[in-house]
């Protein structure tokens, strides 16, 4: 049990050590983003394009990490359940919206790119 | 052959059935369910029957309801119900089960068909279940919101015509013509934006048909759909689209005029959006209600009970994990439908809350219509919970499906989890939800029996025409009707009670209908001469008293009914029938009621308000029609003047109140100044635009280039940049005298309020001239300022020297304009107690006259009568001012032992203005003193009362203020040693002296002249043949008479069937000048409800027809 849980935290491990410099990347594409739309002038962009910026971030990152459909659908549908501790127990609201909006674009992403499967042969 | 029963099918659909009786657990006693935003009526028959017509009495002065007979199936069918001889109670059982159960039948057609695209089996009772008990209902269910749940119970059955028109097992027609008929009878009441997830739904299944297959033929047929659909649904509808259509051209501007405009709508949307995150909507919350009232009866146990959350998070992974399930099945198709339109869909029901509110915004700004969509939680939720329930349903069936269990133990699994579905809403079956304000307000109520009396009673033919003004009257400022057992809501109770002419005041009211109705009531409650005038002038005949209004109701406090009693005990009015808690009283005198005709009428030259004022001349005749000036465009002018008598001219007292008019400077704050990168733009943007700017667009030119230079002396430009926005500033002046030259060489006075509005406004580029100074480094920038403020000064002079305003409290400003020669009454009131003088000094057009031997009746003096000429003229009063100040006259007040000063109480009306003044001086010490003004005897809390800190010197200082009365009362002010506990060693004092409290009186001046001839009114009896159609032969005036029917004016009122000649009369009601002696007055918008009932029926027959003979022919 001790030893399977070790591993499997090694394996996280060795994923984020891996992949450090793409989630720097997205983490800071964000930023970027959401900075500049709030510069003055450009933030007159946000009265219609508010979203963009995690918009961005999401794209950057399905370009980055190249997930398969089934990864992203489990993503959407494991965000739920850190959402419950930080939405009550810990009254952290914000990080409850942040993964339900991850939960949201990783769902939408799998329905969108399944949509050529509903095609008529 | 019958079909054979599926017996699992029949057990699920009984369970249906049984879950649709859960309305019956909520009502105790003899309750029923009224108020707030429900629209349940009292007595359904006659509700029902009003509203087939296009013009209600119901409410205000007459009202259009065209936008109402879309009820006819909703309200019908609590006609219906109450036909059958069942008491309300029993009604609304009837009804609510009826609106309970349909959407789970509805669903469970919809999940049966999709059982069997899905080969699965356990989806139907719990989609259908799920669909029935869920906090979206719930929220809906607290105002039993019939026209809400009928598109919801449409919703199911919409998308199941087109799944199966999709595979092709219903033709085109058979689709059309089911489609058609469905939201013929559940047509949500024809509200617009009710039809929100209805939309979004179709809009789905429409981008997932043309994704299976994108083609022209694809394309064709969605559009034959459309048309088909569309055409036959306009004529199965006429009965309400011909005459509602007819009112959205009118109307559309005004609708959105009474929600605040665009901006008052995105605020609306932004607080109603508050709470729509996306992780509170896709586990199913986020309903507003549930954040905005902390009173909710049940929202709580959702935010704090670990279960309800845990379970709340279970949702979306339930509703999702159909998606996971199906990932590699070849029915995929209708999970990816049902996700995606759950998905898409939380983008509207999000509103304006981030991450897409700037997309919804968009759309509220440039799609044209969307603007509806207001509330988008409610509008567009549909589509979300519909799509929830059938997801859920498809997981719990699998997981039932796999599960290896004995029939019996499934079955009983199958319910359990149906059980548990239904306990996640469990108000539903404690029905707290009605409770809406916990302890305080609940839409269950026993009504007194004396309230179904009086509606029984109002509707005798005796009394059914009479107009009744309700006592005491609801809060001016929200028309809450509310009662002390439990009735609340902006609708009038007798609105839903009867359907005579009950005046409450309402949002059905215009604007000059709803001032002229307080005026009456303010008249009334103080007693004052002329208003019973005023009552007959609006047609008002009866006063209802209701003893069991609730006037100190939370948030919309009023009158108590006993301020009215004395009014009533008054010569003139008798008490004809008291009934419970409601006592009936009439005036003894009265011509008015339906309909009269006159030879002659008034002519008033002045506003709506004025009304009130002439009413109240002792001479003055409530029975002639009066006409103001200017209120109607399409009256022949050589006509009014044949059958003018009486005229009276209201001269307006300028600026008597001494306030400065209110500018809103932040609606003229700049974004891009001229140091903006994007200026470039706008002086290109103003290149183009080169049109003649009238003076006030100079005006605020001005303004704005001077709040453009407070901006970049806030961003601390450089001196350069400031000296190129001052040379602005100084051009705006320029060109602001310019215009003015142009304006004061044709000076004659007309121009005297676009003077008053540029005083004002240079006035406040003064101040903000004044504030900027410590601001600027720059001594080159503080020159050049100080030379723009000479050149303001000098610009305001040239205006104030043109300018006719009151300038102090004695002497009392008029300007009027007379449109014809002659010899006029001089009244005067001077609205405020007279010093006892026997004469009174003015001045007229700048000649001094003095009026002797002064003539007092009821309130107005009669100075006179005096040759008035044509034109404009300038009148001034002299009024001295009472002096209201009565005590010690250089009280010392002390810090010690918080002794305070008072002053004595100074007695008024609401929104009167007094004037306080005194000087004031240190004695010793260094305590502040405060000055506060209190309307109670309460000073416990004086310490937490706004006041101003007086800045007391060894030297004196002048201290001044104006104060309004917020309520009829009294005032005093106060003066304390400020915030600190004082003791008995804090010697600090002050001493005042010369202390003054002074009215600032508005005094009212109305000239008269009376006509030789002696008018003749004609009551016209027995002419109404319905609310909409009044027939009668004149036999008594010969030549040009005018006609008055006291029903709201509106355009669709025609006489003989023209528009034309048409005049508004007292200020509201419909008037007409003929010669005519047959009179035949209609509301034209009824003749299209006739025909659209024609119509409709005729499109029905042949729709059902059509129906049989597809079914027969298969």
């Amino acid at each position: 049990m001790i030893n399977s849980c070790i591993n499997y935290l090694k394996k996280i491990y060795k994923w984020y050590e891996k992949n450090i410099a793409k989630v720097i990347f997205v983490v800071v594409t964000y930023m970027v983003f959401d900075t500049l739309f709030h510069l003055p002038y450009i933030n007159l962009l946000q009265i219609v394009f508010g979203f963009l910026p995690i918009l961005i971030s999401w794209i950057v990152a399905l370009i980055l990490f190249r997930p398969s459909k089934n990864a992203i659908l489990t993503l959407s549908l494991l965000a739920f359940a850190p959402s419950i501790i930080f939405n009550s127990i810990s009254n952290l609201v914000p990080v409850a919206e942040f993964l339900g909006n991850i939960s949201y674009f990783a769902l939408i992403t799998y329905v969108l790119s399944s949509l050529s499967e509903i095609r008529a042969k | 052959m019958i079909p054979k029963i599926n017996k699992r099918k029949l057990f699920e659909f009984i369970i249906i059935l049984i879950l649709g009786l859960v309305p019956l657990l909520w009502f105790r006693g003899s309750e029923v369910i009224l108020g707030h935003d429900s629209g349940l009526t009292l007595l359904p028959i006659p509700h029902f029957l009003d509203r087939l017509y296009a013009w209600t009495e119901r409410f205000a002065f007459g009202s259009d309801q065209t936008y109402a007979i879309a009820g006819f199936f909703i309200h019908g069918l609590d006609a219906l119900i109450s036909s059958l001889g069942f008491g309300l109670q029993n009604v609304q059982k009837i009804s609510f089960i009826f609106w309970f159960v349909l959407p789970g039948i509805t669903m469970f057609y919809f999940a049966s068909k999709l059982e069997k695209r899905l080969n699965i089996v356990y989806l139907a009772l719990p989609a259908s279940t799920f669909y029935m008990f869920n906090h979206f209902l719930l929220q809906g269910w607290f105002v039993a919101e019939r026209t809400k749940f009928s598109l919801y119970a449409a919703l199911p059955l919409i998308l199941s015509f087109l799944f199966d028109w999709q595979e092709k097992k219903f033709s085109l027609l058979k689709t059309a013509l089911l489609i058609s008929i469905t939201l013929f009878f559940l047509n949500g009441e024809a509200s617009p934006p009710l039809f929100g997830g209805m939309i979004l739904t179709v809009g789905v299944f429409f981008i997932f048909y043309l994704i299976q297959k994108l083609s022209w033929g694809r394309l064709i047929s969605i559009f034959k759909l459309v048309t088909l659909t569309g055409t036959i649904s306009v004529v199965l509808n006429a009965y309400w689209l011909f005459s509602y259509g007819n009112y959205i051209l009118h109307f559309y501007s005004k609708q959105v005029t009474t929600a605040g405009g665009i901006l008052g709508i995105k605020g609306w949307i932004d607080y109603v959006s508050q709470n729509s995150s996306i992780i509170n909507l896709i586990r199913l919350q986020g309903v507003p209600e549930w954040y905005q009232n902390p009173l909710h009866p049940y929202a709580h146990y959702f935010f704090s009970n670990p279960l309800l959350i845990v379970t709340s998070f279970l949702i979306p992974i339930l509703a999702f994990l159909p998606l996971w399930i199906f990932r590699n099945s070849e029915k995929k198709y209708y999970i990816l439908f049902f996700s995606f339109l759950a998905l898409f869909s939380i983008i509207f029901v999000a509103g304006s809350h981030e991450p897409f509110g700037a997309f919804y915004l968009f759309l509220i700004n440039f799609v044209p219509g969307f603007i509806a969509f207001r509330t988008p939680f409610y509008k567009f939720a549909p589509a979300l919970w519909f799509s929830y329930s059938i997801l859920i349903g498809i997981t719990i069936s699998y997981f039932l499906q796999r599960i290896k269990f004995r029939n019996a133990a499934k079955y009983t699994l199958y319910l359990v989890i149906c059980a548990a579905i239904i306990l996640y809403s469990f108000p539903f079956l404690t029905s707290s939800f009605f409770n809406y304000m916990v302890g305080e307000r609940s839409m269950k109520v026993n009504v007194p029996q004396y309230v179904f009396d009086f509606g029984k009673w109002s509707e005798t033919p005796s009394r059914r025409s009479i107009k009744t003004l309700v006592l005491p009257p609801p809060n001016f400022d929200n028309n809450v009707d509310a009662y002390n057992w439990g009735y609340w809501s902006l609708s009038p109770l007798t609105s839903l009670l009867t359907n005579s002419p009950i005046i409450n005041l309402s949002i059905y009211m215009s604007s000059p209908e709803s001032n002229l109705v307080k005026r009456l009531y303010t008249m009334m409650k103080h007693n004052d001469p002329g208003w019973q005038n005023l009552a007959k002038l609006l047609g008002i005949k009866s006063f209802l008293l209701r003893n069991d209004f609730d006037s100190n109701a939370k948030g919309s406090p009023t009158d108590k009914p006993s301020d009215y009693v004395q009014v009533l005990h008054e010569g003139g009015v008798k008490l004809v029938k008291k009934i419970g808690k409601w006592d009936i009283y009439d005036l003894t005198e009265f011509n008015g009621e339906n309909l009269i005709a006159s030879s002659r009428i008034s002519y008033l030259l002045g506003s709506f308000e004025d009304m009130a004022k002439i009413a109240s001349l002792p001479q003055f005749d409530p029975n002639i029609p009066v006409y103001i000036a200017g209120t109607s465009s399409d009256i022949n002018m050589q006509d009014l003047a044949s059958i003018t008598g009486n005229s009276y001219i209201v001269p307006g007292c300028i600026t008597c109140d001494l306030q400065h008019l209110y500018i809103n400077t932040d609606l003229y704050e700049v974004l891009i100044t001229r140091n903006s990168i994007f200026y470039p733009l706008l002086k290109i943007k103003g290149a183009i635009n080169k049109t003649t700017k009238d003076t006030r667009t100079v005006l605020y030119e001005s303004l704005r280039s001077i709040l453009s230079f407070r901006k970049d002396v806030g961003n601390k430009e450089s001196s350069d940049k400031l000296l190129l926005l001052l040379s602005d500033y100084q051009a705006s002046l320029n060109n602001l005298d310019n215009s003015l030259s142009k304006t004061t060489n044709n000076y004659k006075n007309k121009d005297n309020n676009l003077f008053l509005e540029i005083s004002e406004v240079l006035r406040v580029e003064k101040i903000i001239i004044e504030g900027l100074p410590n601001n600027i480094s720059s001594s080159e920038a503080i020159n050049s300022l100080n030379d723009r403020y000479d050149s303001l000064q000098a610009l305001k002079g040239k205006v104030d020297s043109n300018l006719w305003r009151t300038e102090d409290i004695s002497n009392k400003r008029f300007l009027f304009n007379v449109e014809k020669t002659g010899n006029y009454s001089f009244n005067y009131r001077p609205n405020q107690a007279m010093n006892n003088s026997s004469k009174i000094d003015y001045s007229l057009d700048g000649e001094k006259h003095t009026a002797n031997s002064l003539e007092s009746r009821e309130g107005w003096i009669r100075l006179g009568a005096l040759p008035l000429s044509k034109g404009i003229h300038r009148l001034e009063i002299y009024q001295e001012p009472l002096e209201l100040y009565i005590g010690v006259k250089e009280p010392v007040i002390l810090a010690a032992n918080n002794s305070c000063f008072a002053s004595n109480k100074v007695y008024g009306r609401k929104d009167d203005i007094y004037r306080i003044s005194f000087f004031h001086q240190r004695l010793y010490g260094s305590s502040k003193f405060k000055i506060k003004i209190l309307d109670n005897d309460d000073r416990n809390n004086l310490l937490d009362s706004k006041g101003d800190t007086l800045s007391s010197a060894v030297s004196w200082n002048n201290y001044q203020m104006d104060h309004s009365l917020g309520k009829d009362g009294f005032f005093y002010f106060v003066i304390c040693n400020e915030g600190v506990p004082a003791d008995n060693t804090d010697n600090s004092s002050i001493v005042l002296k010369n202390i003054v409290i002074n009215k600032i009186s508005v005094p009212e001046v109305i000239f008269s002249s009376s006509s030789k001839n002696m008018p003749e009114v004609v009551k016209i009896e027995n002419a109404k043949k319905s609310q909409g159609e009044y027939k009668f032969s004149n036999r008594e005036l010969k030549g040009k008479y005018a006609i008055m029917l006291y029903q709201s004016s509106n355009r669709n009122w025609t006489l003989n069937g023209s528009a034309s000649n048409r005049i508004i009369l007292n200020g509201f009601a419909n008037g007409w000048i003929t010669s005519s002696d047959n009179v035949d007055i209609r509301y034209d918008s009824q003749g299209l409800v006739k025909l659209g009932f024609i119509v409709t029926g005729i499109a029905f027959l042949i729709a059902v027809g059509a129906l049989v003979v597809i079914k027969f022919k298969k």
